[in-house]
């Protein structure tokens, strides 16, 4: 391995376990203002939905024709299974599998 | 849980939680593993050798970041742009990190460190997905280790397996597992939109993330969809709060 290399990694290393740690212990160590405790609630909804919604309506990038993205398609079909069987185990096969099969059989 | 004997030991919880963060976990480890793949392809491509692509995957363990990196290596960008560049794509960590300190206040510094070192967008949500469903008076970090595990372990052998088959492997982002990420979100998503509030808030961050995405480069669509998506609750809670009052 070369030092410059090494050097840049451990530097990345560095910074990206700041953001870890930096503010995971807060709560241990202060009272929270209400208000911030209120709003945290949202957080893990945002970023599922920051996730989801991108990925699936602008796969490459930029926005797409929504009839011709299969992404959306597989995600309806996702979504429908969930709701059919409410075993999220088999909605994402089911939703992994249809996009695979669209993108081999469908001349998009 | 009460799937275990009637008073399960401690150790017998806590092995409990870590498979149970495991399993949770698993569908995005496998939806991590194109992504592992084509990582390992494009360093190597860059002129990093197989031992340093693993170190980065080792030891930064962040997938966004390597990617940029990697493309800024290849480019000829220098150490503390690299750096830097690394530091602006993970802020949103620290917006992860404060969400889960509630969940981790009972739990020692050194575990906080500890598992800390392996939150990354996945892992950091079906952890605080379970911990929001057994509340904070039961979450514990063990479970939160093996969600970060399960990641580490696909992210670290999936870049090594790209590093060493290079162009052998052909675009592994085709293949249709990279829709397993997004397809387990969204199943982690709808069940949790049980209010007209919740729907609004998810709503606001949609539209936000993804407009943010397709004009803004790099993670701040997280950082602005989760700004955005907290406010509206908040709002949308404060002014519920006044019309009953």
């Amino acid at each position: 391995m070369r030092p410059y290399y090494v050097a840049l990694i451990l530097g990345m290393a560095a910074v990206t376990y700041a953001t870890r740690v930096g503010f995971i212990g807060v709560a241990r160590q202060f009272e929270m203002h209400p208000l911030l405790r209120r709003s945290l609630e949202y957080v893990p909804v945002a970023i599922l939905a920051a996730l989801v919604f991108p990925a699936v309506l602008a796969p490459s990038g930029t926005m797409e024709s929504p009839v011709a993205n299969i992404y959306i398609w597989a995600a309806l079909i996702t979504a429908a299974t969930l709701f059919t069987t409410k075993r999220q185990w088999v909605a994402i096969v089911v939703g992994v599998l249809s996009l695979v099969l669209m993108r081999h059989f469908l001349p998009l | 849980m009460v799937n275990e004997s009637a008073a399960p030991t401690a150790a017998s919880d806590n092995r409990h939680q870590l498979r149970m963060g495991l399993v949770k976990t698993l569908p995005l480890a496998m939806g991590t593993v194109p992504f592992g793949l084509a990582y390992g392809v494009v360093a190597t491509q860059a002129g990093l050798t197989v031992a340093e692509t693993m170190l980065m995957s080792l030891v930064v363990f962040a997938g966004a970041s390597q990617f940029m990196a990697v493309v800024m290596i290849q480019a000829g960008a220098g150490i503390p742009l690299v750096v830097a560049s690394t530091l602006l794509v993970n802020l949103r960590h620290l917006m992860m990190g404060l969400s889960l300190s509630p969940y981790l206040s009972e739990a020692t510094p050194k575990w906080q460190r500890f598992v800390a070192f392996g939150m990354t967008d996945e892992s950091y949500l079906t952890s605080v997905t379970h911990y929001r469903e057994v509340g904070e008076g039961q979450a514990n970090p063990h479970f939160m280790l093996g969600a970060g595990g399960s990641i580490y372990v696909a992210w670290g052998i999936a870049s090594l397996v790209g590093a060493l088959a290079g162009n052998a492997i052909s675009n592994p982002l085709q293949w249709g597992l990279d829709f397993a990420m997004p397809a387990t979100f969204l199943t982690m998503l709808l069940p949790q939109i049980v209010s007209r509030r919740l729907a609004a808030v998810v709503i606001v961050a949609a539209v936000v993330a993804t407009s943010t995405y397709v004009l803004v480069p790099g993670k701040w669509y997280i950082i602005l969809a989760v700004v955005a998506a907290t406010v509206t609750g908040v709002v949308l809670e404060t002014l519920a709060e006044r019309r009953a009052a």
